[in-house]
């Protein structure tokens, strides 16, 4: 899963940030998903090149947090994200 | 049939009610006083109701619809009411959520919540600390403005609120599991239209203390979409309304016990 980029996100959702955080709104599935502070982080660093560990450095590094305190939560969002069909290539 | 006919507007919807039993039409007038009372020749076929008196009870039919039987007015009132209350939410044109929604002054709250959540309890609750009523089941926003309609219906309630508020249930329904309540028998009034959105306070039950805590705007839009009567017939539009508000709008959850002491919280904060 770290080797291939993650995503990229789907241009045709919608994102809206309220107070910091991002809603997103998938038209096509008329789907809603609020994210949290650390979804919201994690969701605008996904471009279709970066690959899991890259999105965990990122992350990281911008929030000064040790990389492997971090990976679980990462993994965890992503996986939601393509459950939820919000990354292209699972829609 | 000979008897009584009457008609409100309620939100986008006309209603007309027909009955042959004067104490039925008395009792639905007075319940329904908060809406505007209307010609009832003008409204459909479709949304007019028809009560009659039958040996063993009542019959209550909707337009060309089969009747249903109920042997007690009580009974007949209490599904009238949620029939009524299912065709204006229905044909509501804005964005409707399950909500309990209060106003303090100019500030409007709603509560939000599944049925049996609680809602209509805390609502009342709050009329009762001096709340101004706008709903006890709808938080009903135009597209258009993201004004607030109210739908100030009598507000349904379980013997066990009527209890936990220090409320008589009244007589007419003391056999009844609940029973309808105008604001008016609370001593509140009912808000003004045109009213928007100021704090989102989602219900959490649970033995203790009363805690009002903030909640993230963001999270508190997804969950107002998904408490959405309607919002499937303009999803688009209902996201953007719904985070558009949430820009402003705070979001909270209140954990309660006693209703009253959580009327009280809110009003301590909102006031």
């Amino acid at each position: 899963m770290s080797a291939s980029p993650v995503g990229p996100t789907s241009k045709s959702i919608v994102v809206t940030e309220i107070d910091g955080d991002l809603a997103l709104y998938d038209p096509r599935r008329e789907r809603v998903l609020t994210l949290n502070h650390t979804a919201s982080a994690i969701w605008r660093l996904i471009d279709g090149t970066r690959t899991l560990d890259e999105l965990v450095d990122h992350l990281a590094d911008a929030f000064d947090l040790d990389p492997d305190s971090i990976r679980e939560e990462v993994e965890t969002t992503v996986d939601r994200f393509t459950k939820e069909g919000f990354l292209l290539s699972d829609l | 049939m000979t008897g009584t006919q009457s008609a409100w507007r309620i939100l986008d919807d006309s209603i007309s009610l027909s009955s042959d039993d004067q104490h039925t039409s008395e009792m639905v007038s007075t319940l329904l006083t908060s809406f505007a009372e209307i010609d009832p020749v003008g409204v459909s076929p479709d949304n007019t109701f028809f009560v009659a008196t039958r040996v063993g009870g009542f019959e209550l039919r909707r337009g060309d619809q089969l009747a249903e039987a109920h042997p007690s007015r009580p009974e007949l009132i209490l599904r009238l009411l949620a029939e009524i209350n299912r065709s204006v939410v229905d044909s509501y044109l804005g964005f409707a959520a399950h909500a309990g929604v209060v106003a303090l002054k100019d500030r409007v709250i709603a509560i939000p919540g599944v049925s049996g959540a609680g809602k209509s309890t805390i609502t009342a609750a709050c009329l009762a600390a001096g709340f101004d009523y706008l709903s006890d089941e709808a938080l009903c926003i135009e597209f258009d403005g993201q004004t607030i309609d109210p739908y100030p219906r009598p507000l349904q309630l379980h013997k066990a609120a009527f209890l936990a508020l220090g409320l008589d249930v009244p007589i007419e329904f003391a056999e009844s599991t609940e029973a309808p309540i105008t604001p008016h028998d609370l001593g509140a009034r009912t808000a003004s239209p045109g009213l928007r959105l100021a704090e989102v306070v989602f219900l959490d039950r649970r033995p203790g203390r009363t805690h009002l805590q903030a909640m993230p705007r963001g999270e508190a839009a997804g969950s107002l979409l998904s408490l959405s009567f309607n919002h499937y017939k303009r999803p688009a539009a209902s996201f953007e309304l719904v985070t558009e508000i949430m820009q402003t709008a705070r979001g909270w959850v209140i954990s309660l016990e006693d209703p009253l002491e959580g009327a009280r919280r809110l009003q301590s904060e909102f006031a």
